[in-house]
Protein backbone atom coordinates (compact mmCIF):
# COMPACT_ATOMS: atom_id res chain seq x y z
CA UNK A 1 0.00 0.00 0.00
CA UNK A 2 2.58 2.48 0.61
CA UNK A 3 4.15 2.58 -2.87
CA UNK A 4 0.94 5.41 -3.35
CA UNK A 5 2.87 7.21 -1.21
CA UNK A 6 5.98 7.75 -3.62
CA UNK A 7 5.26 11.34 -3.30
CA UNK A 8 6.14 12.04 0.71
CA UNK A 9 6.56 15.61 1.50
CA UNK A 10 4.65 16.84 -2.07
CA UNK A 11 1.73 18.69 -0.78
CA UNK A 12 1.23 20.60 -3.73
CA UNK A 13 -2.70 20.75 -4.31
CA UNK A 14 -3.37 18.94 -1.14
CA UNK A 15 -2.67 22.05 0.81
CA UNK A 16 -4.11 25.20 0.36
CA UNK A 17 -1.88 28.05 3.22
CA UNK A 18 -1.54 26.17 6.60
CA UNK A 19 -4.28 23.81 5.93
CA UNK A 20 -5.88 21.38 3.91
CA UNK A 21 -7.21 22.12 0.74
CA UNK A 22 -10.41 20.80 -0.52
CA UNK A 23 -8.97 18.54 -2.28
CA UNK A 24 -6.73 17.31 0.96
CA UNK A 25 -9.86 17.16 3.23
CA UNK A 26 -11.41 14.75 0.38
CA UNK A 27 -9.22 12.48 0.18
CA UNK A 28 -8.49 12.33 4.02
CA UNK A 29 -12.67 12.01 4.13
CA UNK A 30 -12.63 9.03 1.42
CA UNK A 31 -9.74 7.41 3.49
CA UNK A 32 -11.19 7.75 6.57
CA UNK A 33 -14.09 5.96 4.82
CA UNK A 34 -12.20 3.13 3.40
CA UNK A 35 -10.31 2.85 6.04
CA UNK A 36 -7.63 3.57 4.54
CA UNK A 37 -5.70 6.71 6.89
CA UNK A 38 -2.48 4.95 6.83
CA UNK A 39 -1.96 5.16 3.00
CA UNK A 40 -2.54 8.79 3.04
CA UNK A 41 0.09 11.36 2.21
CA UNK A 42 2.73 11.38 5.37
CA UNK A 43 2.13 15.36 5.04
CA UNK A 44 -1.24 14.68 5.13
CA UNK A 45 -1.41 12.16 7.89
CA UNK A 46 0.85 14.52 9.59
CA UNK A 47 -0.84 17.78 9.69
CA UNK A 48 -3.74 15.83 10.79
CA UNK A 49 -2.24 14.62 13.68
CA UNK A 50 -1.81 18.55 14.81
CA UNK A 51 -5.00 20.22 13.22
CA UNK A 52 -8.36 19.93 15.12
CA UNK A 53 -9.82 22.24 12.42
CA UNK A 54 -9.29 19.80 9.42
CA UNK A 55 -9.88 16.71 11.42
CA UNK A 56 -13.15 18.44 12.07
CA UNK A 57 -13.57 19.07 8.53
CA UNK A 58 -12.70 15.59 7.68
CA UNK A 59 -15.37 14.32 9.99
CA UNK A 60 -18.12 16.79 9.24
CA UNK A 61 -17.83 15.24 5.25
CA UNK A 62 -17.45 11.74 5.98
CA UNK A 63 -20.58 12.18 8.26
CA UNK A 64 -22.45 14.10 5.69
CA UNK A 65 -21.76 11.31 3.00
CA UNK A 66 -22.38 8.46 5.09
CA UNK A 67 -25.62 9.95 6.05
CA UNK A 68 -26.64 10.12 2.50
CA UNK A 69 -25.58 7.16 1.96
CA UNK A 70 -22.52 8.59 -0.76
CA UNK A 71 -19.04 7.01 0.53
CA UNK A 72 -16.97 5.92 -1.91
CA UNK A 73 -16.21 2.67 -2.62
CA UNK A 74 -12.97 1.37 -3.15
CA UNK A 75 -12.66 -0.30 -6.56
CA UNK A 76 -13.94 3.27 -7.84
CA UNK A 77 -11.40 5.44 -6.42
CA UNK A 78 -9.15 7.78 -8.22
CA UNK A 79 -6.11 7.70 -5.76
CA UNK A 80 -6.55 4.63 -3.45
CA UNK A 81 -7.53 1.76 -6.73
CA UNK A 82 -5.05 2.96 -9.09
CA UNK A 83 -2.15 3.89 -6.82
CA UNK A 84 -1.22 6.38 -9.35
CA UNK A 85 2.76 7.58 -8.18
CA UNK A 86 2.59 11.73 -8.20
CA UNK A 87 6.14 12.96 -8.56
CA UNK A 88 7.70 15.18 -6.84
CA UNK A 89 7.53 18.51 -7.71
CA UNK A 90 11.24 19.22 -7.98
CA UNK A 91 13.29 16.78 -9.71
CA UNK A 92 16.42 15.96 -7.78
CA UNK A 93 18.77 16.64 -10.30
CA UNK A 94 17.32 20.37 -10.40
CA UNK A 95 17.79 20.11 -6.32
CA UNK A 96 21.47 19.60 -6.52
CA UNK A 97 22.03 22.21 -9.23
CA UNK A 98 20.25 24.39 -6.87
CA UNK A 99 22.86 23.46 -3.95
CA UNK A 100 25.66 24.05 -5.98
CA UNK A 101 24.78 27.54 -7.44
CA UNK A 102 23.81 28.39 -3.93
CA UNK A 103 27.28 26.90 -2.50
CA UNK A 104 28.86 28.80 -5.44
CA UNK A 105 27.00 32.53 -4.36
CA UNK A 106 27.90 32.24 -0.82
CA UNK A 107 31.33 31.58 -1.82
CA UNK A 108 31.72 34.42 -4.35
CA UNK A 109 28.75 36.47 -2.56
CA UNK A 110 31.80 39.67 -1.25
CA UNK A 111 28.66 41.18 1.67
CA UNK A 112 28.45 37.64 2.55
CA UNK A 113 29.46 39.02 5.93
CA UNK A 114 27.15 41.88 6.22
CA UNK A 115 24.82 39.01 6.18
CA UNK A 116 26.05 37.94 9.66
CA UNK A 117 25.92 41.71 11.15
CA UNK A 118 22.50 42.04 9.71
CA UNK A 119 19.70 42.41 12.24
CA UNK A 120 17.83 39.56 13.60
CA UNK A 121 14.79 39.87 11.45
CA UNK A 122 16.96 39.17 8.06
CA UNK A 123 18.83 36.54 9.68
CA UNK A 124 16.14 34.17 10.42
CA UNK A 125 15.01 34.96 6.80
CA UNK A 126 18.07 33.93 5.22
CA UNK A 127 18.87 30.71 7.18
CA UNK A 128 14.64 29.67 6.32
CA UNK A 129 16.13 30.56 2.90
CA UNK A 130 19.21 28.70 2.91
CA UNK A 131 17.21 25.78 4.31
CA UNK A 132 15.06 25.97 2.02
CA UNK A 133 17.29 25.90 -1.14
CA UNK A 134 19.40 23.01 0.99
CA UNK A 135 16.34 20.53 1.68
CA UNK A 136 18.16 21.28 5.18
CA UNK A 137 15.99 20.01 8.08
CA UNK A 138 12.51 19.36 5.65
CA UNK A 139 11.20 22.30 7.79
CA UNK A 140 7.80 22.81 7.01
CA UNK A 141 6.45 26.57 8.05
CA UNK A 142 2.78 26.26 8.01
CA UNK A 143 2.98 22.55 10.41
CA UNK A 144 2.02 23.78 13.73
CA UNK A 145 4.60 23.84 16.66
CA UNK A 146 3.52 21.42 19.17
CA UNK A 147 4.64 23.53 22.05
CA UNK A 148 2.83 26.69 21.02
CA UNK A 149 -0.70 25.70 19.10
CA UNK A 150 -2.47 24.15 22.25
CA UNK A 151 -2.06 27.61 24.06
CA UNK A 152 -2.92 29.60 20.76
CA UNK A 153 -5.85 32.18 21.67
CA UNK A 154 -5.40 31.72 25.59
CA UNK A 155 -5.36 34.53 28.12
CA UNK A 156 -3.30 34.14 31.12
CA UNK A 157 -2.72 36.13 34.31
CA UNK A 158 -5.01 39.14 33.38
CA UNK A 159 -8.15 38.67 32.76
CA UNK A 160 -8.96 42.30 31.85
CA UNK A 161 -7.40 41.55 28.41
CA UNK A 162 -9.43 41.36 25.43
CA UNK A 163 -7.91 41.02 22.13
CA UNK A 164 -9.53 42.73 19.02
CA UNK A 165 -7.44 41.72 16.65
CA UNK A 166 -5.71 39.52 15.23
CA UNK A 167 -8.08 36.61 16.28
CA UNK A 168 -6.19 33.32 16.26
CA UNK A 169 -5.87 31.79 13.08
CA UNK A 170 -5.92 34.94 10.95
CA UNK A 171 -4.17 35.34 7.41
CA UNK A 172 -2.68 37.70 6.22
CA UNK A 173 -1.03 39.09 2.66
CA UNK A 174 2.79 39.29 2.20
CA UNK A 175 2.37 43.03 2.27
CA UNK A 176 0.16 43.14 5.12
CA UNK A 177 1.83 44.59 8.75
CA UNK A 178 0.55 42.39 12.13
CA UNK A 179 -2.13 45.11 13.39
CA UNK A 180 -2.88 44.00 17.09
CA UNK A 181 -5.97 45.80 18.72
CA UNK A 182 -6.72 45.22 22.15
CA UNK A 183 -8.65 46.52 25.61
CA UNK A 184 -8.72 46.03 29.15
CA UNK A 185 -4.63 46.62 29.84
CA UNK A 186 -4.13 50.31 28.03
CA UNK A 187 -1.56 52.33 30.42
CA UNK A 188 1.07 49.06 31.20
CA UNK A 189 3.80 49.03 28.86
CA UNK A 190 3.97 45.41 26.98
CA UNK A 191 5.85 43.30 24.76
CA UNK A 192 4.94 42.22 21.44
CA UNK A 193 6.77 39.66 20.22
CA UNK A 194 6.66 37.12 16.50
CA UNK A 195 7.68 34.21 16.74
CA UNK A 196 7.98 31.50 13.53
CA UNK A 197 6.72 28.06 14.29
CA UNK A 198 9.99 26.78 15.58
CA UNK A 199 9.79 29.21 18.42
CA UNK A 200 12.53 31.88 17.37
CA UNK A 201 11.71 35.13 17.99
CA UNK A 202 11.66 37.15 15.01
CA UNK A 203 10.31 40.55 15.66
CA UNK A 204 9.85 42.49 19.42
CA UNK A 205 7.17 45.59 19.90
CA UNK A 206 6.55 47.96 23.24
CA UNK A 207 3.62 48.82 23.30
CA UNK A 208 0.90 50.33 26.18
CA UNK A 209 -1.84 52.16 24.39
CA UNK A 210 -3.93 49.19 23.00
CA UNK A 211 -2.38 49.05 19.65
CA UNK A 212 0.73 47.48 17.97
CA UNK A 213 1.79 46.98 14.68
CA UNK A 214 4.53 44.66 13.36
CA UNK A 215 6.23 44.36 9.87
CA UNK A 216 5.14 40.59 8.07
CA UNK A 217 7.99 38.37 8.44
CA UNK A 218 10.12 37.27 4.76
CA UNK A 219 8.44 34.15 3.88
CA UNK A 220 5.01 32.74 4.03
CA UNK A 221 3.91 30.23 7.06
CA UNK A 222 2.30 30.23 10.50
CA UNK A 223 3.85 32.48 12.71
CA UNK A 224 3.09 32.97 16.48
CA UNK A 225 2.88 36.34 18.74
CA UNK A 226 3.04 36.50 22.43
CA UNK A 227 2.25 39.56 23.96
CA UNK A 228 3.84 40.09 27.59
CA UNK A 229 4.39 42.05 30.77
CA UNK A 230 7.43 42.43 32.66
CA UNK A 231 8.33 39.11 31.48
CA UNK A 232 5.06 37.28 32.23
CA UNK A 233 3.09 35.65 29.10
CA UNK A 234 -0.11 37.28 29.16
CA UNK A 235 -1.51 36.24 25.28
CA UNK A 236 -0.62 33.77 22.99
CA UNK A 237 -1.69 34.60 19.36
CA UNK A 238 -1.05 32.96 15.87
CA UNK A 239 -1.25 34.15 12.07
CA UNK A 240 -0.72 32.89 8.78
CA UNK A 241 1.40 35.12 6.01
CA UNK A 242 0.43 33.62 2.69
CA UNK A 243 1.46 34.92 -0.80
CA UNK A 244 -2.06 35.50 -1.82
CA UNK A 245 -5.17 35.53 0.66
CA UNK A 246 -7.89 34.14 -0.47
CA UNK A 247 -11.65 34.89 -0.02
CA UNK A 248 -12.66 31.37 0.30
CA UNK B 1 -17.70 4.28 -16.81
CA UNK B 2 -16.72 3.86 -13.33
CA UNK B 3 -18.87 7.05 -11.31
CA UNK B 4 -15.95 9.17 -10.88
CA UNK B 5 -15.06 9.48 -14.59
CA UNK B 6 -19.01 9.77 -15.30
CA UNK B 7 -18.80 12.93 -12.54
CA UNK B 8 -15.88 13.98 -14.16
CA UNK B 9 -17.23 14.00 -18.03
CA UNK B 10 -20.17 15.86 -16.02
CA UNK B 11 -18.45 18.67 -14.93
CA UNK B 12 -16.48 19.62 -17.72
CA UNK B 13 -19.92 18.84 -20.09
CA UNK B 14 -22.18 19.91 -18.45
CA UNK B 15 -22.26 21.15 -15.02
CA UNK B 16 -26.23 21.82 -14.02
CA UNK B 17 -26.59 18.33 -14.41
CA UNK B 18 -23.67 17.66 -12.37
CA UNK B 19 -25.39 20.14 -9.56
CA UNK B 20 -28.27 18.78 -10.11
CA UNK B 21 -27.40 14.64 -9.36
CA UNK B 22 -25.39 16.40 -6.07
CA UNK B 23 -28.29 18.78 -5.06
CA UNK B 24 -29.06 16.09 -1.91
CA UNK B 25 -26.09 16.82 -0.72
CA UNK B 26 -26.20 20.53 -0.29
CA UNK B 27 -30.00 19.53 1.22
CA UNK B 28 -28.11 17.88 3.56
CA UNK B 29 -25.24 19.93 4.15
CA UNK B 30 -27.99 22.65 4.82
CA UNK B 31 -30.38 20.62 6.98
CA UNK B 32 -27.33 19.32 8.97
CA UNK B 33 -26.92 23.30 9.63
CA UNK B 34 -30.55 23.71 10.12
CA UNK B 35 -30.75 21.17 12.88
CA UNK B 36 -27.59 22.45 14.58
CA UNK B 37 -29.47 26.27 14.53
CA UNK B 38 -27.52 27.56 12.95
CA UNK B 39 -29.57 28.39 10.10
CA UNK B 40 -32.75 29.32 10.56
CA UNK B 41 -35.41 26.78 9.17
CA UNK B 42 -37.28 28.89 7.35
CA UNK B 43 -34.01 30.10 5.69
CA UNK B 44 -33.15 26.71 4.29
CA UNK B 45 -34.25 27.10 0.78
CA UNK B 46 -32.64 30.42 0.40
CA UNK B 47 -28.86 28.52 2.15
CA UNK B 48 -29.73 26.25 -0.98
CA UNK B 49 -29.74 28.51 -3.55
CA UNK B 50 -26.86 30.74 -2.47
CA UNK B 51 -24.90 27.87 -2.23
CA UNK B 52 -25.66 26.23 -5.47
CA UNK B 53 -25.17 30.39 -7.10
CA UNK B 54 -21.42 30.33 -5.26
CA UNK B 55 -21.03 26.86 -6.58
CA UNK B 56 -21.92 27.77 -10.44
CA UNK B 57 -19.40 30.95 -10.15
CA UNK B 58 -16.67 28.12 -8.85
CA UNK B 59 -17.06 25.52 -11.40
CA UNK B 60 -14.14 26.94 -13.74
CA UNK B 61 -11.46 26.80 -10.95
CA UNK B 62 -13.23 23.22 -9.66
CA UNK B 63 -12.00 22.22 -12.85
CA UNK B 64 -8.48 23.82 -12.51
CA UNK B 65 -7.80 22.58 -9.19
CA UNK B 66 -9.47 19.27 -9.01
CA UNK B 67 -6.81 16.59 -9.18
CA UNK B 68 -8.23 13.64 -9.12
CA UNK B 69 -7.10 12.39 -6.17
CA UNK B 70 -10.43 12.15 -4.16
CA UNK B 71 -13.75 11.54 -5.60
CA UNK B 72 -15.13 14.38 -7.25
CA UNK B 73 -18.55 13.90 -5.03
CA UNK B 74 -15.93 14.14 -1.73
CA UNK B 75 -14.47 16.81 -2.83
CA UNK B 76 -17.55 18.90 -3.94
CA UNK B 77 -19.10 17.84 -0.80
CA UNK B 78 -16.22 19.79 0.95
CA UNK B 79 -16.88 22.80 -1.10
CA UNK B 80 -20.43 22.73 -0.34
CA UNK B 81 -19.49 22.28 3.37
CA UNK B 82 -17.46 25.56 3.10
CA UNK B 83 -19.43 27.44 1.17
CA UNK B 84 -22.66 26.77 3.53
CA UNK B 85 -19.97 27.84 6.39
CA UNK B 86 -19.00 31.17 4.01
CA UNK B 87 -22.66 32.03 3.83
CA UNK B 88 -24.01 31.38 7.46
CA UNK B 89 -21.12 33.71 8.35
CA UNK B 90 -21.84 36.24 6.12
CA UNK B 91 -25.73 36.42 7.02
CA UNK B 92 -25.37 35.72 10.61
CA UNK B 93 -22.80 38.56 11.46
CA UNK B 94 -24.81 40.39 14.33
CA UNK B 95 -26.48 37.16 15.39
CA UNK B 96 -23.80 35.24 16.62
CA UNK B 97 -25.20 33.74 19.46
CA UNK B 98 -28.19 31.40 17.83
CA UNK B 99 -24.85 29.81 16.57
CA UNK B 100 -24.32 28.31 19.93
CA UNK B 101 -27.89 27.49 20.92
CA UNK B 102 -28.49 24.15 22.39
CA UNK B 103 -30.00 21.93 19.68
CA UNK B 104 -33.72 21.98 19.76
CA UNK B 105 -35.11 19.38 21.30
CA UNK B 106 -37.09 17.15 18.76
CA UNK B 107 -33.20 16.50 17.60
CA UNK B 108 -33.03 14.17 21.06
CA UNK B 109 -36.11 12.41 20.03
CA UNK B 110 -35.07 12.04 16.07
CA UNK B 111 -31.59 10.65 16.69
CA UNK B 112 -32.28 8.67 20.10
CA UNK B 113 -33.66 5.33 19.43
CA UNK B 114 -32.03 4.37 22.30
CA UNK B 115 -30.84 0.77 21.13
CA UNK B 116 -28.12 -0.67 20.80
CA UNK B 117 -27.92 0.15 17.65
CA UNK B 118 -27.34 3.65 18.04
CA UNK B 119 -24.47 3.08 20.57
CA UNK B 120 -22.65 0.57 17.96
CA UNK B 121 -22.78 3.24 15.48
CA UNK B 122 -21.66 5.81 17.97
CA UNK B 123 -18.77 3.38 19.09
CA UNK B 124 -17.82 2.98 15.15
CA UNK B 125 -17.80 6.68 14.56
CA UNK B 126 -15.63 7.39 17.53
CA UNK B 127 -12.99 4.74 15.61
CA UNK B 128 -13.23 6.95 12.88
CA UNK B 129 -12.20 9.95 14.94
CA UNK B 130 -9.19 8.45 16.90
CA UNK B 131 -8.25 7.21 13.53
CA UNK B 132 -8.57 11.15 11.94
CA UNK B 133 -5.11 11.57 13.81
CA UNK B 134 -3.54 10.59 11.33
CA UNK B 135 0.59 10.01 12.83
CA UNK B 136 -0.66 11.00 15.87
CA UNK B 137 -2.86 7.87 16.13
CA UNK B 138 -0.83 5.55 18.07
CA UNK B 139 -0.05 7.99 20.63
CA UNK B 140 -3.63 8.65 21.14
CA UNK B 141 -4.77 5.39 21.46
CA UNK B 142 -1.64 4.25 24.16
CA UNK B 143 -2.36 7.19 25.89
CA UNK B 144 -6.57 7.01 26.33
CA UNK B 145 -5.70 3.35 26.65
CA UNK B 146 -3.61 3.63 29.80
CA UNK B 147 -5.09 7.11 31.20
CA UNK B 148 -8.46 4.55 30.87
CA UNK B 149 -6.84 1.62 32.45
CA UNK B 150 -7.84 -0.52 29.76
CA UNK B 151 -4.91 -2.93 29.26
CA UNK B 152 -2.64 -2.28 26.61
CA UNK B 153 -1.07 -5.12 24.01
CA UNK B 154 2.47 -4.95 23.02
CA UNK B 155 1.30 -4.28 19.38
CA UNK B 156 0.05 -1.10 20.51
CA UNK B 157 3.57 0.30 22.38
CA UNK B 158 5.65 -0.71 19.19
CA UNK B 159 3.17 1.05 16.95
CA UNK B 160 4.45 4.19 19.08
CA UNK B 161 7.86 3.15 20.07
CA UNK B 162 8.88 1.69 17.10
CA UNK B 163 12.55 0.20 17.50
CA UNK B 164 11.97 -0.95 21.12
CA UNK B 165 12.78 -4.66 21.35
CA UNK B 166 10.38 -7.25 23.03
CA UNK B 167 12.32 -6.86 26.46
CA UNK B 168 11.97 -3.38 26.42
CA UNK B 169 8.12 -3.54 25.21
CA UNK B 170 7.58 -6.16 28.26
CA UNK B 171 9.06 -3.44 30.56
CA UNK B 172 6.80 -0.58 29.70
CA UNK B 173 3.76 -2.99 29.72
CA UNK B 174 4.67 -4.09 33.41
CA UNK B 175 5.28 -0.66 34.69
CA UNK B 176 1.84 0.96 33.14
CA UNK B 177 0.09 -2.12 34.38
CA UNK B 178 1.14 -1.40 37.80
CA UNK B 179 -0.08 1.81 37.71
CA UNK B 180 -2.59 2.32 40.41
CA UNK B 181 -6.62 3.17 39.33
CA UNK B 182 -6.16 6.52 41.20
CA UNK B 183 -2.58 7.47 40.81
CA UNK B 184 -3.04 9.43 37.54
CA UNK B 185 0.32 11.46 38.83
CA UNK B 186 2.44 8.39 38.76
CA UNK B 187 0.78 6.90 35.35
CA UNK B 188 1.86 11.43 33.64
CA UNK B 189 5.24 10.75 34.83
CA UNK B 190 5.55 7.24 33.30
CA UNK B 191 3.92 8.33 30.02
CA UNK B 192 6.50 11.36 30.01
CA UNK B 193 8.89 8.95 29.68
CA UNK B 194 7.47 6.93 27.19
CA UNK B 195 7.04 9.85 25.03
CA UNK B 196 11.05 11.05 26.02
CA UNK B 197 11.73 7.39 24.27
CA UNK B 198 9.46 7.76 21.62
CA UNK B 199 9.29 10.89 20.28
CA UNK B 200 13.02 12.31 22.12
CA UNK B 201 11.06 15.03 23.25
CA UNK B 202 10.37 16.74 26.99
CA UNK B 203 7.79 15.04 28.37
CA UNK B 204 6.93 16.38 31.90
CA UNK B 205 3.66 15.30 33.77
CA UNK B 206 1.73 18.25 33.42
CA UNK B 207 2.49 18.14 29.63
CA UNK B 208 1.14 15.10 29.28
CA UNK B 209 -1.47 15.44 31.45
CA UNK B 210 -2.75 18.57 29.76
CA UNK B 211 -2.13 16.43 26.35
CA UNK B 212 -4.46 13.86 26.89
CA UNK B 213 -7.06 16.32 28.20
CA UNK B 214 -6.85 18.48 24.97
CA UNK B 215 -7.38 15.41 22.92
CA UNK B 216 -10.31 14.33 24.91
CA UNK B 217 -12.01 17.80 24.61
CA UNK B 218 -11.27 17.36 20.78
CA UNK B 219 -12.66 13.43 20.42
CA UNK B 220 -15.81 15.06 22.16
CA UNK B 221 -15.90 18.16 19.97
CA UNK B 222 -15.26 15.55 16.55
CA UNK B 223 -18.07 13.46 17.80
CA UNK B 224 -20.89 16.36 18.14
CA UNK B 225 -19.70 17.90 15.36
CA UNK B 226 -22.80 19.09 13.46
CA UNK B 227 -24.36 15.61 14.41
CA UNK B 228 -26.75 17.17 17.20
CA UNK B 229 -25.39 14.61 19.59
CA UNK B 230 -23.98 15.54 22.93
CA UNK B 231 -21.37 13.55 23.98
CA UNK B 232 -19.30 14.58 27.09
CA UNK B 233 -16.03 13.37 28.46
CA UNK B 234 -17.66 10.57 30.24
CA UNK B 235 -19.88 9.40 27.05
CA UNK B 236 -16.67 9.73 25.41
CA UNK B 237 -14.80 7.50 28.27
CA UNK B 238 -17.94 4.62 27.70
CA UNK B 239 -17.07 4.72 23.83
CA UNK B 240 -13.48 4.01 24.17
CA UNK B 241 -14.36 1.15 26.90
CA UNK B 242 -16.31 0.35 24.12
CA UNK B 243 -14.26 0.56 20.97
CA UNK B 244 -11.26 -1.10 22.56
CA UNK B 245 -12.75 -3.98 24.24
CA UNK B 246 -14.95 -5.11 21.57
CA UNK B 247 -15.40 -7.89 23.89
CA UNK B 248 -15.92 -6.23 26.70
CA UNK B 249 -19.43 -6.56 28.67
CA UNK B 250 -19.32 -5.17 32.02
CA UNK B 251 -20.36 -2.19 31.25
CA UNK B 252 -22.22 -1.16 33.95
CA UNK B 253 -26.19 -0.19 33.49
CA UNK B 254 -26.35 3.20 34.82
CA UNK B 255 -23.41 4.20 32.66
CA UNK B 256 -24.58 2.85 29.47
CA UNK B 257 -28.15 4.33 30.35
CA UNK B 258 -26.05 7.68 30.50
CA UNK B 259 -24.95 6.92 27.28
CA UNK B 260 -28.18 6.36 25.82
CA UNK B 261 -29.28 9.33 26.87
CA UNK B 262 -26.68 11.53 25.60
CA UNK B 263 -27.55 9.90 22.23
Amino acid sequence: MKEHNVYEGQRDGLFDGPHLSGEGQALAADALALDRMEDLPDGVQEHLGECQECREAVIEVYQILRDTDSLPEEGDHPFFSRGEAVEEPLKPAGRRWLKYAAIALLILLPGSMLILRAPLWEQASFSRWLSGIFGGDRHDPFAPSPELEPLAGMVFRDPALQVLVPLPGDTLGMDQPLILNYLGLEGQTLLLELLDNRGVVLGKSMTGDGKAQLQPPGSQGLYYWKLSRDGHLLYLGKVCWINHVHPT
Amino acid sequence: MDPNAEDLRLLHTDPGALMGKYLYLVDTIVQMHVSSGYIDPEDKQEYVHQILDAFIQRIPSIREQYNERSMLRTYCTTIFRNLCRDTIRQNHRTCTARVFQEPPDFMVTYISPLSELVIRQEVEFFGKAVSLFGKKEHKLRLFLKAYYRIPLEPEELRAYVADAGMKELQSWLKELRTVDEEDDPRLFDLLGRLSVRAEGKHGSREAVRKWIRMRINDLVYLMNRSRGTRHTEETVQLLAERYFLPGHKSLEQPRMNELKIRL
